[in-house]
């Protein structure tokens, strides 16, 4: 029988002991759960090394499958300057061949450093005849070069890759910039777990795939770009205009054929040029359309019931006052009761205010809204922006007079293009688009299809407006310069250009939009020149270079002729 | 005393037998390995100069370069569109 004293002590003892062990318990607890994580991560913070493998960066093909954006092979050199004898004589040779100052290389090699890059992106070439010279002490790291073979091609169109804020390549404007993810993929890793002395455990290999990144092929084809780009560029040249743009698209489908810009740059040498060049203005810069625009109004007119192509305008027999403003036609040249198919094909402006009366500023900002005006069209470029339309009740009788002959009213050339385009396609506005496929990393191909946004006119008014913009082009301002064995439905402008409050009547932005052959159209397009300094009109500058690009893009679809 | 003094040799015999096919075997395998390596070294050379010779064959086709060429050459742009067929004759006279 154990005595209660001796008991007592026994109990003592066994909940000293498990006390004890509770401690322990709930500080184990502490390390290894609640800590564990953190723990973990240090541990392997000290024992792994990670090596990066870079993903490959998908290509950019243009629609016959030609890549205008893949990675090429080049090579970074370096120096081990410990090592490095007669350094001056080295830092000569190198100096010569690289093209580099000679004075850059002797600064690297001067350091007490193993490792100096020396120089990078050197083509395969240079790197042979510096190998030729056996300086030992240099090498040569191979490296994956963004390579655009047909240089400033499209170059707004297809962007750049430039450098992040971590140095990692990323792509910047247009397609590059705005399929940068898709593009870029993702890099992989392999972690090395080593022991306390530094030695690799070889069994612990970790690894993290790398995903190289998707391509794609675009709707752009190469040689309406390449067309579009040679005749926009000459005639920049020619008419001493400080710039332009030229926009080709599938009127059925929405698909871009070309966009071409000017002033460009280089996509490979980007850093040479100005970076307001980067901008695309084909839907990065807003502009007023001027009588370009008059086919949206008129074709909204026509599809309202509130006119008809013989409807006689009966305010247009002389300038048409609204307050203190007197709106003028472009020539002051005045027809009474002049019909809307006359008001087109004189681009008379006081025919314009007479249908814009009719519609009405609630009518007219639906149809604007239903054209797509007023909204980005969501084309797969980085950059796109719009103006807004203002609210009804903003819009005063002048505002409503000016807009309808395409003053006073702003937007991209996209926009304008589109919807345009609406009229050639029997009414349907199409979301513009480039990329039409998406090549993954394991070859699978998947298909972009058009994508019908919505019915900005009936088919019977779009009909209609098309054969007033064909009378436009056969007896208008441009018919000096149409095309003799195709129909061509189009419409020219003249944009005086707003500066600090006041139009500058010298100073116009010239423009022709159309769409071709006017039967069956396969092409509508857009040419904008600014501010040309030979002729300020649209029909004397931009139509020309419309009809000839025109004339080249039907003679390479081999478009019989129409007539 | 026989019989473990037999069976030592004998097993002694054995070793030394799979002594032999051990370094016959590794002797090829390192052979092969070296073979190996070398190929392997082949492979990435010969892809280094396929990626080298793809970017040439690319700049080779692009229109940039093509026009290019062709202005070099004396080629000019025609000024009507050029057929190399006379036209089908569609009805003929009897």
């Amino acid at each position: 029988m154990i005595k209660k004293s001796v008991f007592f002590r026994l109990s003592i003892v066994i909940v000293f002991f498990f006390t004890l062990f509770l401690i322990v318990l709930v500080r184990l607890f502490y390390w290894q759960i609640i800590r564990g994580e953190e723990l973990k991560n240090i541990g392997l913070s000290q024992s792994t090394d990670s090596l990066v493998i870079s993903s490959k960066r998908g290509d950019i093909f243009s629609a016959d499958n030609y890549p205008i954006a893949t990675n090429k092979t080049s090579y970074l050199l370096y120096s081990n300057p410990r090592v490095l004898s007669e350094k001056d004589l080295v830092a000569k040779k190198l100096s010569l061949i690289l093209e580099i100052p000679e004075a850059s290389i002797s600064a690297q090699l001067s350091k007490q450093l193993f490792w100096v890059k020396l120089d990078n992106s050197i083509p395969a070439e240079k790197k042979t005849v510096v190998e030729d010279l056996k300086i030992p002490g240099i090498g040569f790291q191979q490296q994956s070069e963004r390579f655009y073979p047909e240089a400033s091609m499209a170059a707004h169109l297809v962007g750049f890759v430039g450098k992040d804020t971590n140095g990692q390549d990323k792509g910047y404007f247009g397609i590059e910039g705005f399929y940068n993810d898709l593009l870029s993929g993702r890099p992989g890793k392999i972690y090395v777990v080593r022991d306390a002395l530094g030695n690799k455990i070889v069994n612990d290999l970790r690894e993290e795939k790398k995903i190289d990144g998707r391509s794609v092929v675009l709707s752009i084809d190469r040689t309406i770009q390449f067309i579009a780009q040679k005749r926009l560029k000459d005639s920049i040249e020619k008419y001493g205009a400080d710039g332009g743009s030229a926009i080709a698209m599938e009127t059925k489908t929405g698909k871009i054929l070309a966009m071409s810009s000017f002033p460009s740059f280089d996509t490979q040498k980007y850093y040479n040029f100005d970076s307001e060049t980067y901008i695309n203005p084909a839907i990065s810069e807003l502009y007023e359309p001027g009588s370009t625009f008059k086919t949206l109004i008129m074709a909204a007119g026509i599809d309202a019931g509130v006119v008809k192509p013989d409807t006689k305008c009966d305010i247009c027999s002389g300038p048409v006052s609204i307050g203190e403003y007197s709106i003028k036609t472009w020539n002051n040249k005045y027809f009474g009761n002049i019909t809307m198919t006359d008001v087109i094909e004189h681009s008379d402006n006081t025919g314009m205010v007479f249908v814009g009366r009719k519609l009405g500023v609630k009518n007219l900002l639906s149809y604007l809204s239903r054209f797509g005006i007023g909204e980005r069209t969501g084309i797969d470029l980085q950059g796109e922006v719009t103006s807004v339309l203002r609210s009804e009740k903003k819009w005063y009788p002048i505002d409503l007079a000016t807009a309808t002959f395409g003053q006073g009213i702003s937007l991209t050339p996209l926009q304008l293009i589109n919807g345009v385009n609406a009229i050639a396609n029997g009414g349907e506005l199409m979301k513009p688009y480039i990329v039409t496929k998406i090549i993954t990393e394991e070859g699978r191909i998947i298909e972009i299809k058009p994508q019908v946004l919505r019915k900005a006119v009936s088919r019977a008014a779009a009909k209609v407006m098309s054969l007033l913009m064909v009378n436009a082009v056969e007896n208008g301002e441009a018919k000096w310069t149409k095309l003799k064995d195709y129909k061509v439905a189009g419409k020219t402008g003249t944009a005086q250009i707003p500066l600090a409050g006041h139009y500058d009547s010298t100073q116009t932005i010239a423009s022709f939009v159309g769409f071709f052959p006017a039967e069956d159209p396969r092409v509508t397009m857009l040419v904008l020149i600014k501010r040309p300094k030979t002729s300020i009109y649209g029909a004397e500058t931009a139509a020309p270079i419309f009809f000839s690009i025109a004339r080249d893009i039907l003679n390479y679809y081999n478009i019989a002729p129409t007539r | 005393m026989k019989i473990i003094s037999k069976t030592a040799i004998f097993l002694f015999i054995v070793v030394l037998i799979l002594e032999g096919i051990n370094i016959y075997l590794s002797n090829k395998i390192s052979l092969d390995s070296i073979k190996a390596t070398k190929i392997t070294s082949q492979i990435e050379d010969l892809s280094e100069k396929n990626t080298l010779l793809s970017s040439e064959v690319i700049y080779s086709l692009s229109l940039d370069n093509i026009s290019s060429r062709a202005a070099y050459l004396g080629f000019v742009e025609p000024k009507e569109p050029i057929s190399f067929a006379s036209p089908l004759q569609v009805a003929l006279k009897k």
